[in-house]
């Protein structure tokens, strides 16, 4: 699903992220990248989802090689992907429901199927009570639940999410995880960064460890 | 097109919605609602630049006005272009003015001829000049005789000219054809004058239009990063702030003629007046519905090129952090 060969990205001023990076990550898999501030987790996670072009080596998610993907299609290829900020990164003056419709709308779904599939959403994350609040209103724990519904109301084929429980409390973060194994257990990739450990080892999954940009050790499911 | 485009079959782009005209007409009804939406949130921010859009288009949208007028006007005597005014002299009474219209009218190349006596010359002044004590002050009438000759098609003027000043009652003669001369080269003057201030006018609207909409870009920029990040396209974006472009130019549009109209108003009376000073039943032509939909379309077009060349440029530089 996820393959990345001698991948490298260096950053203008000489600074290198990544550095020959290779791995593959299988259709349906739940995979951690973790690893030290710095170690290159974020970099990574915005390469797959173009954020960034990486500067050398080559990345193919789901059969494309995405240095082929022109600017022009990247928003079509963003479609097929959720991804999930630490800071939720939701619109502050519009609605719950508005915010997780979003990706919906732009693509040019009927309002009638917009709300079908935002409800679906919202109440996989237990939200759907709260779909005419604003985000101010919710609590930390459920605005991320709120990005979350948002990422995959377009039902992607890849849900990325970079440090999703950076700021919530032990229980919550559990509850976070949970979450993304109910929508990897129906075929989702899956593939988070976080730097919590003790969380990781909670959940039997293989994880990827970085270090100063460079794959440090693979662990196969750690229980 | 050096490179070979990704591939991204219509099934992968249509992986979550619909494509085709449907979504298409959503899509603007969508940027048509955030335009809205936008607008409503910030009334002030919109109303200032539409002002501002306003009085900038009223400037062009006036001198138009104004030079329409002055072209029909000139139009209107080129129909009578050989009318001269003969000015007696002061010491001739109206009764023999009277005498001398009468043997002029009878001369060849003559077509009519106009007295108006010193009667009525003063009566003209008293009501037009507003310096009826003034008048009263000096005693007696200070004004002479006119006749005001129309010349018979294909008359030999030079002829005609040179037997009236051969007339002792008269004092000075007068083409009014040097008269519409001047003002047809000042209207040619000023059309040009005009079409270079409507042209750096433009540019003004183009600007200020596109400045407004870069520092909405501007303000807006977490919410389009968003955007971007759930895979809005740069034309989606781009959509309601081209929407609010050539709605600024619309509606200054709109509000600059409505300035227009309400000065045309207010020097309408005066205007006519005037005219009958001249024995003139014109009237001041003020903006026609027609003329009003064309500086909209215009100032909208104008509001729209200056919102895209901003907005393309700005949105394009944005991505996901």
């Amino acid at each position: 699903m996820i393959r990345f060969t001698e991948v490298s990205k260096s950053y203008p001023g000489g600074h290198d992220a990544l550095r020959r990076v290779s791995f593959e990550i299988d259709k349906g898999e739940f995979v951690f990248i973790t690893g030290h501030s710095g170690a290159g987790k974020s970099t990574l996670l915005r390469l797959i989802a173009l954020i960034e072009r990486q500067s050398g080596g080559e990345i193919v998610v789901n059969g494309q090689d995405l240095n082929r993907i022109r600017r022009a299609h990247v928003p079509y290829y963003r479609r097929r992907i959720g991804f999930i900020f630490q800071d939720h990164r939701l619109l502050s003056d519009r609605s719950v429901f508005d915010n997780v419709a979003l990706p919906l709308t732009i693509a040019g779904l009927t309002p009638h199927e917009t709300g079908r599939r935002v409800r679906a959403a919202l109440d996989r994350v237990g939200l759907l009570s709260k779909e005419k609040d604003l985000p101010a209103q919710l609590s930390a724990g459920e605005q991320q639940r709120v990005g979350i519904a948002r990422a995959v109301a377009h039902k992607p084929d890849i849900l990325i999410a970079d440090e999703p429980t950076g700021n919530l409390d032990a229980e919550l973060s559990r509850d976070i995880m949970e979450l993304f194994d109910l929508f990897n257990q129906v075929g989702v990739t899956v593939v988070i960064a976080t730097h919590d450990l003790d969380l990781l080892r909670s959940f039997g999954h293989r994880s990827i460890t970085l270090r100063a940009g460079q794959v440090e050790t693979v662990q196969e499911l750690v229980q | 097109m050096t490179r070979p485009a990704a591939k991204i079959t219509p099934r992968q782009r249509s992986s979550i919605g619909a494509g085709g005209f449907g979504a298409w007409l959503r899509a603007h009804r969508a940027a048509i609602a955030a335009t809205l939406q936008q607008s409503a949130r910030q009334p002030l921010a919109h109303a200032l630049t539409i002002a501002v859009l306003a009085v900038t288009l009223a400037l062009p949208t006036g001198l138009f006005v104004v030079l329409a007028n002055v072209e029909r006007l000139t139009a209107a005597w080129d129909a009578n272009q050989t009318r001269m005014s003969v000015f007696l002299k002061p010491t001739v009474d109206d009764a023999q003015a009277q005498r001398l219209a009468a043997s002029v009218s009878g001369s060849t190349g003559i077509a009519n001829v106009r007295v108006i006596t010193r009667a009525e010359a003063l009566d003209e002044y008293r009501a037009y000049s507003g310096l009826s004590e003034a008048i009263d002050a000096i005693g007696g009438n200070p004004l002479p005789a006119v006749l005001v000759i129309d010349p018979a098609d294909g008359a030999d003027l030079q002829a005609i000219v040179a037997r009236l000043r051969h007339q002792p009652e008269v004092d000075t003669l007068k083409f009014d054809m040097e008269w519409v001369q001047r003002l047809q080269a000042m209207t040619a003057l000023g059309q040009r004058a005009v079409r270079v201030i409507a042209g750096v006018l433009a540019v003004a609207v183009l600007l200020i239009a596109g400045n407004s909409i870069r520092v909405a870009v501007a303000q807006r920029r977490e919410e389009i990063e968003v955007y971007k990040l759930v895979g809005a396209t740069d034309a989606y974006i781009r959509r309601p702030f081209l929407y609010t472009g050539w709605l600024y130019g619309a509606l200054g549009g709109l509000i600059g003629c409505g300035v227009v109209a309400a000065m045309l108003a207010g020097v309408r009376t005066p205007v006519r007046q005037l005219a009958q000073l001249y024995q003139s039943a014109f009237e001041l032509n003020g903006l026609t519905w027609p003329a009003i939909l064309a500086v909209m379309v215009a100032a909208g077009f104008l509001g729209l090129l200056g919102a895209w060349w901003t907005a393309a440029h700005h949105i394009r530089r944005i991505d996901v952090r």
